[in-house]
């Protein structure tokens, strides 16, 4: 596999979030439940939702604002979704970070 | 005696808030400061409880408007369902129902919240407020709708206190997002080193 020397655009929770998100549509509190049920990574709603921002200034996810009734009262709630580039982030990361999965030569 | 009552329930309020501030920050301004927001806050929570008194005994005769006979046309909302009667030129009601309908976006039907809790996010600048304090607000109310289900008046009350106080720490939460980035670092660096310091050990 051929090397490449440029590191991801992508950190690791970043990497995760496009992970869980993937092709579907999904809820902001759904992907911070995910989170902290799966990785134990228990951020704060605020903390949360300036690294979502952040990937969507990016461009890496898009996010809007749906409207949910709940007992008959209408919530609005932050959903999200991958976009191309995004997707090409990911596996950008993805092919990084194979390429030392055969071992390194330093630890040979 | 009611009002002494106050007093000491604000100057406890604000002795407990007053021990969770650091060495070099307690001072006896910090505490007139603290018992000064406590007191406001207070106030805030005194016209709410009037305001909330007014609208329910507005409620309740509304209610006793409508379960008067004289009125033909009545309609209700009951879980969900709606039942209605056509006005008829007897004056007879026929209660027929309706299947679920959509609700509509009236101001009515949104979140009834104390307005207190969306005043406390006009402190923050503008994109902190739209990014960090609006999303995760909209999900603090999700969690209130559903603790609605507590009906008695001490339930109410908690419910009130813990959301105003999880509120209040969210702003706190966002000023330290807003530290943490960029411009916060500027900030900080205008502020006495024991401040910084502390500040750093978060």
């Amino acid at each position: 596999m051929k090397k490449t020397n440029e590191l991801p655009a992508l950190t690791h929770l970043q990497f995760r979030i496009i992970d869980i998100i993937g092709a579907k549509k999904v809820r902001g509190a759904e992907i911070r439940d995910q989170l902290k049920r799966e990785h134990k990574v228990s951020k704060t709603g605020p903390a949360f939702y300036q690294l979502m921002a952040r990937l969507e200034e990016a461009k890496f996810v898009e996010g809007w604002y749906e409207q949910e009734v709940i007992d008959g009262q209408i919530i609005k709630q932050r959903c999200y979704r991958v976009t191309g580039q995004g997707e090409r982030a990911r596996r950008d990361t993805l092919q990084f970070y194979s390429q030392f999965a055969e071992g390194s030569a330093a630890y040979a | 005696m009611r009002d002494l009552w106050y007093l000491i329930i604000i100057g406890v309020i604000s002795a407990v808030i007053h021990s969770f501030l650091p060495k070099n920050l307690k001072s006896t301004a910090s505490f007139v400061v603290i018992a000064f927001i406590v007191s406001v806050s207070g106030l805030f929570f005194f016209k709410r409880r009037v305001r909330r008194r007014s609208k329910e005994l507005s409620v309740q005769s509304d209610q006793n408007v409508k379960a008067s006979p004289a009125i033909a046309n009545v309609q209700f909302r009951m879980a969900g369902v709606v039942v209605s009667g056509p006005p008829s030129p007897l004056g007879i009601t026929f209660g027929v129902p309706v299947p679920k309908n959509p609700v509509p976006d009236t101001e009515k039907n949104r979140v009834s919240v104390p307005r207190l809790w969306e005043l406390f996010s006009f402190i923050l600048p503008g994109k902190i407020q739209r990014e960090c304090f609006e999303p995760a607000y909209n999900d603090l109310l999700r969690d209130y709708v559903r603790s609605r289900k507590f009906r008695s008046k001490w339930a109410r009350r908690w419910i009130a206190f813990a959301f105003t106080a999880r509120t209040l720490y969210m702003v706190g939460d966002c000023f330290r997002v807003m530290l943490q980035g960029s411009a916060g670092k500027l900030l900080l660096g205008l502020l006495p080193e024991s401040f910084r310091n502390w500040w750093r050990r978060q």
